[in-house]
């Protein structure tokens, strides 16, 4: 269907974005309307992770049981992402294939270092790492996004300079060191961008605290020019990234057991 | 652009079955073909809640909602909140308290509320600001209608 449909073909999950892109004038000609694929509004437990399917709401990753034991942190930031109506209606496979650097999933999803399920036009399913972001479409149709072990993940979100920066943070804990991690940030460039941590020998946790100064200007310094607009400039971005991303590895890595 | 699609609706307790076109949003439909026009279009991209409908008891916006979207579900507009010719207590209370001055918020503002009540009977105020957060009213400064809120909360409870 989505190759019958041509250039003006679009998938539609929640359609709060896809409404609000055509009326903005975007010649979307054909939408493909995935409502009701019940299999792709599952979440399920792989056995440490979760699957969450692309039509999965924001108000399911709320309130979801498993999702509040398994990532308590995801579930308690999307408690506050935008406002009950679009919660309600809006999924995170749209989120994610919006690519619009002020939608909160695809940060989630880098800091965990997601998978992204593609069904292809080809009938292939591939299996993309949220790291990867960009140009997703090409893939095909956003299945579900799997989730690692919860046991060896420490995520933190930070929303409190939106919509200057929005900041996600992933950790990955093995033996109680913290053996790499991940930052993904929001609202400062023209698409999400993320960047590894370079950690390239096992921190305890006091180590990990101890050099989140360093880690942390680093980053800022390593990433690309963040845009100027209304709500910030691109040096105060900067700066703000440094300063949120240091104290969000300093809190996240002194609850390190 | 695909022909017009078949539509079966309960909206305000009565079952419609319409033909509509596939960019047909549903603010339009209820306000100019079911004249359901407590239905407010004030920015028309799902931020100021003025079109807020309940679908299936769940809050959404209509400005950013097609009408095809809705085939099989039960909406309630604020036409459909009260019955026999007495008004909700959500309502009520918000006339008591004045709640509103202009009115153009508050159609979507009630039906907010009465979702938020059907998940939370007796919400705090944190909770009451939460869930209208994304109801915009330029008129009344907001504390008016968290005062009617826990007053309808306890009248609904009743």
């Amino acid at each position: 269907m989505r190759a019958e449909a041509g250039d003006g073909g679009a998938f539609m999950a929640g359609g709060i974005d896809i409404v609000n892109r055509m009326k903005f004038g975007e010649p979307i000609t054909e939408v493909i309307y995935l409502v009701g694929l019940t299999e792709l509004g599952a979440i399920s437990d792989t056995g440490g992770g979760l699957r969450l399917g692309s039509l999965v709401t924001h108000h399911e990753i709320e309130t979801c049981a498993l999702v509040r034991a398994r990532f308590p942190e995801l579930a308690q930031t999307w408690h506050d992402v935008a406002n009950i109506r679009i919660r309600c209606k809006g999924t995170i496979g749209g989120n994610i294939m919006a690519a619009d650097p002020n939608y909160d999933f695809a940060l989630a999803a880098m800091a965990a270092e997601a998978h992204l399920d593609f069904l292809g036009q080809d009938g292939a399913v591939r299996s993309v790492s949220a790291m990867a972001l960009g140009g997703l479409s090409a893939y095909g149709l956003l299945t579900g996004i799997t989730l690692p072990s919860a046991a060896r993940l420490r995520l933190a979100f930070d929303r409190s300079l939106r919509p200057a920066i929005t900041l996600a943070l992933g950790l990955d804990v093995e033996d109680g060191k913290v053996i790499g991690g991940r930052v993904a940030i929001g609202c400062a460039f023209p698409a999400p961008v993320s960047l590894c941590l370079p950690i390239s020998e096992p921190l305890s946790s006091r180590e990990a605290v101890e050099r989140a100064a360093i880690l942390a200007r680093d980053h800022a310094a390593s990433l690309p020019e963040p845009v100027t607009n209304q709500h910030a400039s691109a040096r105060y971005r900067r700066q703000m990234i440094e300063v949120l991303l240091r104290r969000n590895l300093a809190t996240l890595a002194e609850r390190i057991t | 652009m695909t022909a017009d699609i078949d539509i079966t609706v309960t909206i305000n307790r009565r079952t419609y079955r319409l033909n509509v076109p596939p960019n047909r949003i549903f603010a339009d439909l209820l306000r100019e073909d079911l004249l359901l026009t407590g239905c407010k279009i004030g920015c028309d991209q799902a931020v100021c809640g003025a079109c807020t409908v309940l679908v299936d008891g769940l809050p959404v916006t209509a400005c950013t909602t097609f009408a095809f979207e809705l085939d099989g579900t039960a909406v309630t507009t604020i036409e459909g909140l009260s019955e026999e010719g007495m008004l909700h207590p959500i309502q009520r209370t918000f006339l008591e308290h004045s709640a509103f001055q202009c009115g153009f918020c508050t159609p979507g503002m009630i039906l907010s509320v009465k979702a938020l009540l059907e998940h939370y009977s007796d919400p705090d105020e944190t909770t009451i600001r939460q869930w209208l957060d994304a109801n915009i009213c330029r008129c009344t400064g907001y504390q008016m209608i968290i005062e009617a809120v826990r007053a309808a909360a306890k009248a609904v409870a009743e």
